[in-house]
């Protein structure tokens, strides 16, 4: 075999040549012992190094125990209906009387009509007090807010709620209405945000919406954005 | 079959070179890609829904350290130390993660208006590369994975070390 074989092949069996090395390499992946240690090789390096990276980076770190995607739970309530309770004090728009439009997995969801209503209440009050119980949250990324949000928006990336929550914390404690959004279309952050902040963060749970639509669907219907990180 | 050709073409060592070149470099860019922001990559491993999301340590994990072994086979490709090893990561790698691309774009079939067939369905794979067309990704990574293996299967003595020598 070895004697039609081209000069610049390797032998399958060079590595047990008549005159062995006195010691081969360590790990030498030209053997099938020697290709499995490689391979543990570079995947305990690469283990290691990852591991030791994420926990030291400042930013767009994972949580190794945080479950990034929690299920949502069902509204309890005292009737048992699922409906939210209005709170006390509210007039106007009320999204608690808005038509769900997504099945009832305990988070409530509001249209682009209630969510530019809740908008342009929250602007009269805002100008009007200097305080709204109106609050947008965007779930985003620190890029994506920074390029375009709904004015009055608060940032609030679900990857790094953890971080960000505390100085968000008397602010989403004082809204009656905290309307978190994304992207629209396939982001789903908004909905694991909005069961973050019931579940994990002691919102009220029926005083989070979130807006499915989200900041494509806003712009499509010529909505008000601001750029930078700027709220407003 | 005879592979006499196959055999001299691969003793010259040129296709061991530009598969090296290619994958080292391909594999080094989408491993940098998701490490500078691994949360992309941490969604599109729960969008193929083949992982566990509890408990979650697990495709967090596989979320932080997957990049970082792709980075590593595409240095060890490059400089040629642990070769085979590597070119078997990444043989691994494209044949797990081909069908599961092949998967999420049927699955993506008549979701949306422009999605008639699979080759008009545009998603993000996770690659490291954002939302792109499936057909040309599927391609592609068939084509790496043929390169993949010829790196792990092929005697070629030429070009076995670091690239400069």
């Amino acid at each position: 075999m070895s004697s039609s074989q081209p000069p610049d092949l390797e032998s399958p069996s060079s590595n047990s040549s008549p005159n062995p090395p006195s010691s081969p390499p360590a790990c030498s992946d030209t053997s099938s012992r020697g290709l499995l240690c490689g391979t543990l090789t570079i995947l305990a390096v690469a283990s290691v190094v990852a591991l030791a990276a994420n926990s030291v980076r400042s930013s767009h770190a994972i949580d190794l125990q945080r479950d990034y995607f929690p299920k949502l739970t069902e509204v309890s309530t005292p009737d048992g209906t699922g409906d939210s309770t209005q709170p006390p004090g509210v007039t106007g728009t009320d999204p608690g009387d808005q038509v769900p439009t997504e099945p009832d997995d305990g988070i409530q969801r509001i249209s682009f009509d209630d969510a530019r209503d809740n908008f342009n209440s929250a602007e009269d009050e805002f100008e009007a007090t200097g305080e709204s119980i109106y609050l947008f949250v965007d779930a985003r990324s620190s890029e994506l807010y920074q390029e375009s949000h709904i004015p009055g928006a608060v940032w609030l990336y679900h990857y790094e709620s953890e971080e960000l929550i505390e100085d968000l914390r008397p602010e989403l404690e004082m809204a009656f209405f905290v309307i978190v959004y994304c992207n629209g279309g396939d982001c789903d952050d908004s909905l694991h945000l909005a069961a973050d902040l019931s579940s994990l963060y002691g919102i009220p749970t029926e005083n989070i919406y979130v807006y499915e639509g989200g900041l494509n669907q806003w712009v499509e219907n010529q909505m008000p954005v601001i750029s930078g990180s700027e709220r407003r | 079959m005879d592979i006499e050709p196959l055999r001299r073409l691969d003793a010259t060592g040129v296709p061991l070179l530009l598969a090296r070149v290619i994958v080292g470099f391909t594999f080094l860019y989408y491993g940098a890609e998701k490490i500078g922001d691994p949360v992309p990559f941490l969604k599109s491993l729960r969008g193929y829904e083949v992982l566990p999301l509890h408990p979650s340590w697990i495709i967090n994990s596989l979320a932080v350290i997957l990049p970082w072994i792709e980075v590593l086979c595409a240095a060890a490709i490059l400089s040629g130390i642990q070769l085979r090893s590597a070119a078997l990561l990444t043989t691994a790698m494209l044949a797990l993660f081909t069908p599961m691309v092949l998967k999420l774009g049927l699955s993506l079939v008549g979701t949306e208006v422009g999605f008639v067939g699979l080759c008009d369905v545009v998603a993000d794979c996770g690659c490291g590369s954002g939302k792109i067309p499936i057909c040309p990704k599927l391609a592609t990574n068939c084509g790496l994975l043929l390169l993949s293996l010829w790196i792990l299967l092929s005697r070629s003595k030429q070009f076995r070390g670091g690239l400069g020598g």
